[in-house]
């Protein structure tokens, strides 16, 4: 059996004594939420914390509200299971819930969490292996050394984050909280991602990530989210794309803010395609209007050789999703 | 340093003491004793390890056993009543489900929590059910017979 490294556990009832706990052990403390994704690290020998600090006692970590005015506000420690059955979910987002439900298997959304979805670790062939199998190579950027086996003579990483509620979450306008002992701050979803293959997120090791919040759909608003992964369960993404659009009289919405593409799994953070608004605002949705925000969107990623799909492939079928999902985020809203 | 703490297991509860590293499934396996949630890839990919939590599956391969502390367990021992096989076993022993039997246990236990929430399910929903579980050697036709064979009983 594979065997797991030894550490401290600690399992706080509040979100104080989680503060409190990461400001006493600070970087020698790692948190877990469901473990899906740390646990393998663990046993990979990934990551060695000293202290884990488990968020599965924290209570109303796990909520899960709906306000016609605010919007939702979904706790760190929902599990993604818990979110694809949650009524306002299913009523008001749901390609939030379809999106949930396209991440790893049945029994991985049983235990995995939107925060830790979020705050997932990038993701390399020549990372997310044993110990032993590491052993053949020199360690590279994201394991203390100095090379990186995807792009000789690399200064940086090009691991990839591949959580498959960021873009759509993204695409919504989501805002994210982050606790520590001195207070909280809220930031967009956006800005949480570093683009940092070797830290790939913002959150500081004295903080921790609170609750999620997305504001209510705008009138005459669709979004959607396509992936593209080797089998339909299981299986990380090999790119997905998000889209938002607002849809008014059959056509786009004039108001460039209404649009949003966000492409998943090709680059160390979730990208947003710039421009998009403006191409689509006011357009009639037909091919020729999303051709444009395709070829950007394909000239804006530089997938590497270090997830399933070739990066020529990866790099082939942005166009392509990116269509699919601008037209299926068109038919939502005109549902 | 061991920790004090409490699983309660296809409705009986137990006392330990472990280390906080164990995984639910080696405590399952090696503390009580309970074979039947196998180890196939440890990483969440196979499902051999799949156990019920509150009647959900999940992989136990990728879950802390302090982290299940004062929550229901159910394993494959779990599924017969008084030495007679559940309708689920039964079956699969029926339509020839079994090769191997590597991967039995957790089918057995994923297609429980599918027949407790949905005692119909149609063939779609039966191949949905057992996504995450891996089968090497049946090529899964006649599990899914078994299964629809089982809703109908
Ligand atoms: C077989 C398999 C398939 C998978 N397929 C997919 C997939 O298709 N798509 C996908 O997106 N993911 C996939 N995953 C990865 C993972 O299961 C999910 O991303 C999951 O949502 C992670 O959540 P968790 O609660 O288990 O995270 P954990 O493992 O508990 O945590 C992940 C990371 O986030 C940090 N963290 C957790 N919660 C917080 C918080 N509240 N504040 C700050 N930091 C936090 C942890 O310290 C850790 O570094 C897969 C995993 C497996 C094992
Ligand atoms: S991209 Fe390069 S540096 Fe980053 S994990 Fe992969 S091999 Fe290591
Ligand atoms: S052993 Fe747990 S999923 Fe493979
Ligand atoms: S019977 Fe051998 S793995 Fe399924």
């Amino acid at each position: 059996m594979r065997r797991m490294p030894r550490f401290e556990y600690h399992a706080p009832a509040s979100a104080g004594e989680t503060a409190s706990l990461l400001s006493e052990y600070g970087d020698a403390a790692r948190l877990i939420a469901g473990g899906t994704d740390l646990l393998i690290s663990m046993k990979q020998r990934l990551s060695t914390p000293e202290h884990l600090i488990s968020l599965s006692s924290v209570t109303g970590l796990d909520a899960v509200d709906y306000d016609e005015k605010t919007g939702l506000r979904m706790g760190a420690a929902v599990t993604l299971a818990s979110l694809t059955q949650s009524p306002p979910i299913k009523d008001k987002y749901p390609a939030l819930e379809a999106a949930a439900r396209k991440v790893g298997s049945v029994q991985v959304r049983n235990i995995a969490t939107l925060g830790g979805n979020l705050c997932l670790d990038t993701r390399c062939w020549y990372y997310n292996q044993s110990d032993y199998w590491r052993q053949s190579r020199p360690p590279c950027h994201k394991t203390g050394g100095e090379v990186c086996h995807v792009v000789e003579g690399s200064k940086r990483c090009f691991a990839v984050y591949s959580g498959d509620t960021a873009p759509i979450l993204m695409a919504m306008g989501a805002e994210v909280k982050l606790m520590s002992g001195g207070g909280e701050r809220v930031i967009s979803l956006g800005e949480l991602f570093t683009g940092d293959g070797l830290r790939p997120n913002a959150v500081e090791p004295h903080e921790f990530l609170s609750e999620i919040s997305v504001p209510p759909p705008a009138a005459g608003s669709g979004v959607a989210y396509v992936k593209l992964r080797l089998r339909e369960e299981v299986d990380f993404p090999i790119m997905g794309v998000a889209a938002r659009v607002t849809m008014s009289d059959g056509a786009f919405g004039s108001a460039p803010q209404g649009f949003k593409v966000v492409l998943n799994a090709v680059g160390s953070a979730p990208v947003e395609v710039e421009g998009a608004g403006e191409m689509l605002a006011g357009k009639a949705p037909e091919q020729a209007a999303l051709e444009e925000v395709a070829q950007v969107a394909r000239a804006s990623v530089h997938p590497q050789a270090n997830t399933a799909g070739t990066p020529e492939y990866r790099r082939m079928m942005v166009p392509v999703l990116v269509k699919h999902a601008l037209t299926e985020a068109a038919a939502a809203a005109s549902s | 340093m061991k920790r004090k703490m409490k699983l309660t297991v296809n409705g009986e509860e137990h006392s330990l003491e472990i280390e906080p590293h164990r995984t639910l499934l080696s405590v399952l396996r090696e503390e009580l004793e309970l074979k039947g949630a196998k180890e196939g890839c440890g990483q969440g990919y196979c499902g051999a390890c799949t156990v019920l939590l509150e009647g959900q599956p999940i992989c136990s391969c990728c879950l802390l056993a302090m982290d299940a502390r004062g929550r229901e367990i159910v394993t494959v021992e779990g599924l017969s009543v008084n030495g007679e096989l559940h309708p689920l076993q039964q079956s699969f022993i029926e339509q020839g489900a079994i090769q191997c039997g590597y991967c039995t246990p957790g089918m057995l236990l994923s297609a429980k929590a599918l027949l407790d929430e949905n005692p119909s399910p149609s063939e779609e929903d039966i191949r949905s059910a057992i996504s995450g579980n891996l089968c090497r050697c049946t090529g899964y036709v006649k599990i899914v017979k078994a299964i629809r064979a089982a809703a109908e009983i």
